[in-house]
């Protein structure tokens, strides 16, 4: 199938017609596409509008549980901008497959209906072009019948390998078992084999039933064990599927917080600075706390020290009292006072008012005070001495806690700062709750890795039931044989369980030849794409038989566990790339494969590898990238290739929309970033 | 110098709700301790007001002996070191409570003035609630710099 062109109308954010021309005959082997532009532009869109065109399908497998009324089709502006009127949406498709050309149309009716957009099935046609050019049109009850052989309906997911897929299978997990099962089924085409296995099974449990209620003791017995072996192991498989869905729900959500915490990746190493700056900002807050009320203790001690030149005064006044012994007086002031009233000395003489020794006496009183005030100003020296003595080192102390809490406040002001400055550059508090996104995303993983680990207990149970089963099978078997030679109730039972048995083998047989073929030609792309040193060492991909991928190694040992996450990818787009190619007939995958941002972790030799091999295993390549995964180097690398045909830009326009403009390969690299960039 | 508990110290009846402010906001633990700087203040300015409306402001039994002892050698030094005064607690108190008197107007003037409700300084001088979270430790600078613009022999 050749992808000629494609023409969206009102789809998505697609206002009006645009047409995108895929290939034209002049272009030869040149097979790629490149539609380059930012996340949310309308990429993924336009594979949507191919199966959308192709089978009037509007979800793809990586919406997953979202709600069908979500995914809408119809353009929002065009429906806002037209109230109450229907607008019609339009994809065409124009493609040739095994030399016979396809003209396919298919179109919906939208229309705003208060806050919900109803959307119908308007038209749908297929005309098929003749040799001469003329059309000739194909039944309206037959299209779909036409488009499946061309493409069956349940394999058209393996021709768009989106970044989220490949990542899906690069876990080892219930959800990759799940994805790879029901890829292999659907290429095993085998409805009719499982439908006759059903069949089989129920007649074969009738038999049974009616055996056990005969007379036969033993048998009736081990067909009571069997049963109840059955229902158990029923039980457990539900359990088992049970826990998948809940583990395939936890990692959706997963996937959701991811997206969320994607757009908060720019913003992460700020938020962690910021948590670091509060921190320290916290830490100095509470020291400016401590420091603060040190600082209030001192506030007696400062205040006393705007007193110590008076302290210092009053002190050394008082003190020089004390040197000359006049403080406490020698003579004791009420002595004195006697004798000035006896008018005796103490040696016996009278002591004349107005004599020399009385004015001697006036002298002495003058110089004493009474015992209360000498103690008062005693006690004054006392405490003014020990102000005194401890200026010095309150003056210290008080400079000291100022410098400290100048330097506490000084550093507050500067992380105030950065944190304005983080603060501004983090922008809205919407963006600021990414720490809480990274909480949930932890608890989820803690959840998933509990939902596993109960998942394997009864897998492991599931198990032992089955040997179980198998021991009671074939003593039922015997013992059936014992009571089959007369019995013919006995021998339709054998004949209905070995029938059974046979298309079960015939079954697994089948499933184990494709997952062979599947492992085969992943291996042999795998090994293409690989650097040198990967291929060294990697060997083959296998599919387990639980479904599960392992990778092994040149002593064909399972390798899995420790190969790099990009090697991981390549794995994945091995493995996805390889059901495409079974899928098609011949060796090449005959339907054209959109590749969507597949470049994640890929080294530059991986990516090289990609871009040359995989325009040669497809008959259309349709690189669906962002700016940051096709840069000139890779663009350098397709020119080289001679394989790139046509690049197409999908740029804002006004309201949200997008619009397509193709631009020639030539001018392209200007518009691409460097890898420096 | 007996530091006498039982006396009322008192200060002008407008400084009422200052006082109060002061210690609601946490600037200050007590009202002596208020009182002990404006007085400090007052006398190192050399500055002294008779009280115009007396208010019972708190009782001396919360005054410090370090603050007593500062009170005393105040009126000692100022009477030129007459030792009679150092028995009279009362008075002491009284000559205090004027460089108190003082000193708070030019605590007012040097530094509150930012921290008051506008236009409440002419009457009865309030704290403005909106301003008083950096108080606290403004009060304790200001105070740290009044006593280093003061020169002792260290």
């Amino acid at each position: 199938m050749i992808l000629h062109s494609m023409t969206v109308e009102n789809f998505r954010q697609f206002r009006g017609r645009h047409v995108l021309e895929f290939y034209t005959p002049s272009m030869g082997q040149s097979n790629v596409t490149v539609i380059f532009g930012e996340n949310g532009r309308g990429k993924t869109g336009l594979f949507r509008a191919i199966i959308f065109c192709l089978f009037g399908e509007r979800r793809l497998s990586q919406d997953g549980d979202v709600p069908l009324e979500e995914l809408q089709l119809v353009n929002v502006s065009a429906l806002a901008d037209n109230p109450g009127q229907p607008i019609r949406t339009v994809v065409e498709l124009k493609f040739t497959h095994r030399e016979q050309t396809y003209h396919l149309r298919r179109a919906i009716l939208g229309m705003q209906d208060g806050d919900r957009v109803i959307e119908e099935e308007d038209e749908k046609s297929l005309f098929l072009i003749t040799a001469d050019g003329n059309t000739k049109p194909v039944l309206a009850t037959e299209i779909d019948a036409v488009i499946n052989n061309i493409l069956d309906r349940r394999v058209k997911d393996y021709f768009l390998l989106d970044g989220e897929k490949i990542e899906r299978l690069t876990r080892a997990s219930i959800e990759q078992r799940r994805e790879i099962s029901v890829g292999i089924r659907n290429l095993l085409n085998v409805d009719a084999l499982e439908i006759a296995i059903k069949a089989v099974g129920r007649v074969a449990k009738t038999l049974d039933n009616e055996l056990s209620s005969s007379s036969h003791e033993d048998l009736s017995r081990l067909l009571k064990r069997l049963g109840d072996n059955e229902e158990e192991q029923d039980n457990s498989k539900n359990r088992l599927e049970k826990l998948a869905d809940e583990i395939c729900l936890a990692r959706k959500e997963i996937d959701k917080t991811d997206k969320a915490l994607d757009e908060f990746k720019e913003i992460r190493h700020l938020l962690e600075r910021r948590k670091s700056l509060e921190q320290n900002l916290q830490e100095m807050e509470r020291q400016a706390v401590d420091a603060l009320s040190e600082m209030r203790n001192l506030v007696c001690k400062a205040t006393a020290l705007i007193m110590a030149p008076t302290v210092i005064t009053v002190f050394e006044h008082i003190d020089s009292r004390k040197q000359k012994g006049e403080l406490p007086s020698e003579i004791r002031r009420d002595l004195i006072e006697r004798i000035l009233m006896e008018k005796r000395c103490i040696c016996g003489n009278e002591i004349c008012e107005g004599s020399e020794a009385y004015s001697h006496i006036i002298d002495w009183l003058k110089r004493t005070s009474d015992v209360t005030t000498q103690d008062a100003a005693l006690n004054l020296w006392r405490y003014m001495s020990e102000m005194r003595h401890h200026f010095s080192d309150d003056a210290d102390l008080v400079e000291k806690r100022l410098q400290q809490y100048g330097n506490i406040n000084s550093s507050i002001g500067n992380l105030n700062h950065s944190l304005e400055n983080v603060s501004n550059q983090i922008g809205t508090s919407e963006r600021q709750d990414a720490t809480k996104l990274d909480v949930h995303r932890t608890n989820l993983q803690k959840g998933i890795i509990d939902l596993e680990a109960n998942a394997q207990n009864i897998q492991s149970q599931l198990e032992n039931l089955q040997q179980e089963n198998d021991r009671l099978r074939a003593l039922l078997k015997e013992e059936k044989l014992k009571v089959g030679k007369n019995d013919e109730l006995s021998r339709r039972s054998i004949l209905a369980h070995d029938t059974q048995d046979a298309l079960i083998d015939i079954h697994k047989q089948f499933t184990s030849e494709i997952k062979d073929l599947i492992g085969a030609s992943a291996t042999i792309l795998f090994r293409e794409l690989l650097d040198k040193e990967g291929r060294e060492n990697l060997r083959t991909i296998v599919v387990n038989d639980d479904y599960s991928l392992q990778v092994l190694d040149r002593y064909k040992k399972p390798f899995l566990a420790n190969i790099s996450a990009g090697q991981r990818q390549i794995m994945s787009i091995s493995f996805i790339a390889a059901l495409a190619i079974i899928a098609s007939p011949g060796d090449k995958i005959e339907i054209p494969l959109f590749m969507d941002t597949p470049f994640g972790r890929l080294s530059y030799d991986h990516r090289r590898n990609l871009i040359n091999k995989l325009p040669t295993l497809a008959s259309q390549w349709i690189l669906l990238a962002t700016d940051t995964e096709f840069r000139r180097q890779e663009a350098q690398l397709l020119k080289n290739s001679g394989r790139w045909g046509k690049f197409f830009m999908l740029r804002p326009s006004s309201n949200g929309n997008t619009e397509i403009v193709e631009q020639d390969i030539s001018s392209v690299m200007a518009v691409l970033r460097n890898e420096e960039d | 110098m007996r530091m006498d508990g039982n006396i009322r110290v008192h200060t002008d009846a407008m400084y009422k709700e200052l006082y109060n402010n002061m210690k609601n906001n946490g600037v200050i633990e007590d009202f002596h301790e208020l009182f002990f700087l404006c007085a400090c203040i007052g006398y190192r300015k050399g500055e002294h007001a008779a009280i115009q409306k007396r208010d019972d402001r708190f009782w001396s039994r919360t005054i410090t002996p370090k603050e007593w002892a500062c009170y005393y050698a105040m009126i000692f030094e100022k009477s030129n070191f007459d030792y009679e005064k150092l028995s009279e607690d009362k008075k002491v108190l009284e000559i205090v409570e004027r460089y108190a008197n003082a000193g708070v107007k030019i605590l007012i003037e040097d530094f509150l003035e930012d921290y008051l409700l506008p236009n409440s300084n002419n009457s009865t001088p309030q704290l403005d609630p909106a301003c008083c979270r950096g108080l606290p430790k403004q009060f304790v600078h200001f105070i740290f710099e009044q006593a280093e613009m003061e020169t002792w022999d260290r």
